[in-house]
């Protein structure tokens, strides 16, 4: 199944995501240190797995996988276009072609929502960011993880 | 840096004894860069460095970021390894420096030797800061430029030569000795350099403790399968042996 158990992926949004030190997110959750490095262990080790998973269901060529912030980039090997893969707090990974960039459509909005959505709760750009065109901070999120 | 150093005291007549000590300094640090062996095991990620023997040893462990950063359409080295950007300008000013320092011409026969850092040094900055996929198009053209510049080099020497010291260069053997070696680092790095630099494809690593780690491979596919033995063998080992 491409998705995180929801206490992990919890811990890794809280530590990765909002940069809470692992001390302060046992506090937080009444766990011990221990559990929450062994848990953004696993949860990294995980996600690994699931982009690995996914990359093979494309079959595509990996170019990055980002386990801090919950991102990949592929390349798919027959169409030689570029596939941007974001795990979605809550609802697994969701999949953009380099085509299809444009969130102008119903179906591609809600999809571009999502991943503006997760590219904030990842801390991929700032939580702030959203007031203006979906279509450009979209862009601009591309352009942060091909750098 | 240490060849530049080297040359440069030689050329200077500072010190005949340390230019070939720092020459060979050198020379054994990039043996000891050589790349020997990758090894996986257990969660660690191991590289080995040296020839003929691995003297050199990095375990890395705790991946959070890996990518082929020639294969990102924004991907510069420099963003990660700024201080190699200090040695690169180092490398290209050192030849100036030591012309204003010693506030004299060189013999025109050196004029390769000189050349060789300043050029090699513009090279690797440039692939330091445009690293992309769209580099390596403008990489290959860039071929037309230092073939040009050398030609050019070969050319000035060849023709200031009598009109300086009032003889021809050839009746000097030391000077024809040094113009030849000199064009000939020049013309077999610009090779060498440039056919690493377009060809090759880098990984890059980021742990957890905010480290990076540079990987190069030869081939995109190598490159390829570097990540994906880096995602299954290191970051997937806690999964698996939990």
């Amino acid at each position: 199944m491409l998705k995180l158990p929801p206490k992990m992926e919890k811990i890794l949004l809280l530590v990765h995501g909002e940069g809470l030190r692992e001390v302060d997110v046992a506090k937080k959750l009444g766990v011990s240190r221990q559990a929450i490095s062994k848990s953004i262990r696993d949860g990294v080790g995980r996600l690994s797995q699931i982009f690995l998973e996914v990359a093979e269901i494309l079959n595509a060529d990996i170019i990055r996988v980002n386990l801090r912030k919950g991102y990949a980039i592929f390349k798919d090997r027959q169409l030689n276009i570029k596939i941007y893969v974001f795990y979605i707090p809550e609802k697994g990974v969701r999949i953009l072609f380099r085509d299809n960039i444009e969130c102008n459509s119903e179906g591609l909005r809600s999809l571009c929502i999502d991943i503006v959505k997760a590219a904030k709760k990842w801390g991929i750009i700032k939580k702030d960011k959203g007031k203006s065109d979906i279509n450009e901070v979209l862009q601009e999120i591309i352009k942060i993880i091909e750098a | 840096m240490c060849f530049t150093v080297g040359i440069l005291l030689l050329v200077a007549g500072i010190s005949d004894v340390m230019a070939p000590i720092i020459v060979a300094i050198g020379f054994i640090m990039g043996l000891l860069s050589v790349g020997k062996d990758v090894k996986v095991s257990e969660g660690l990620f191991e590289l080995k460095y040296g020839f003929s023997v691995a003297v050199i040893k990095y375990a890395i462990k705790n991946v959070v970021d890996v990518f082929n950063i020639n294969s990102l359409s924004r991907g510069k080295l420099v963003k990660y390894f700024k201080y190699h950007l200090f040695i690169f300008s180092l490398i290209i000013a050192l030849p100036i420096i030591y012309l204003v320092i010693k506030g004299f011409y060189p013999n025109l026969a050196y004029l390769p030797f000189l050349f060789l850092p300043v050029f090699l040094g513009v090279i690797l900055q440039l692939y330091m800061s445009f690293t992309a996929e769209s580099y390596r198009k403008l990489i290959s053209k860039l071929t037309i430029a230092p073939s040009t510049a050398w030609d050019s080099v070969g050319f000035v020497v060849g023709a200031t030569y009598r009109e300086y010291y009032g003889q021809s260069l050839f009746s000097n053997i030391t000077a024809t000795t040094l113009y030849f070696i000199g064009t000939l680092l020049l013309a077999v790095s610009t090779i060498v350099l440039l056919s690493i630099l377009s060809k090759h494809h880098i990984v890059i690593i980021e742990t957890s403790n905010n480290k990076f780690y540079a990987i190069g491979t030869s081939t995109p596919s190598d490159a390829e399968e570097l990540l994906r033995l880096i995602l299954k063998e290191v970051v997937g080992y806690v999964e698996t042996s939990a």
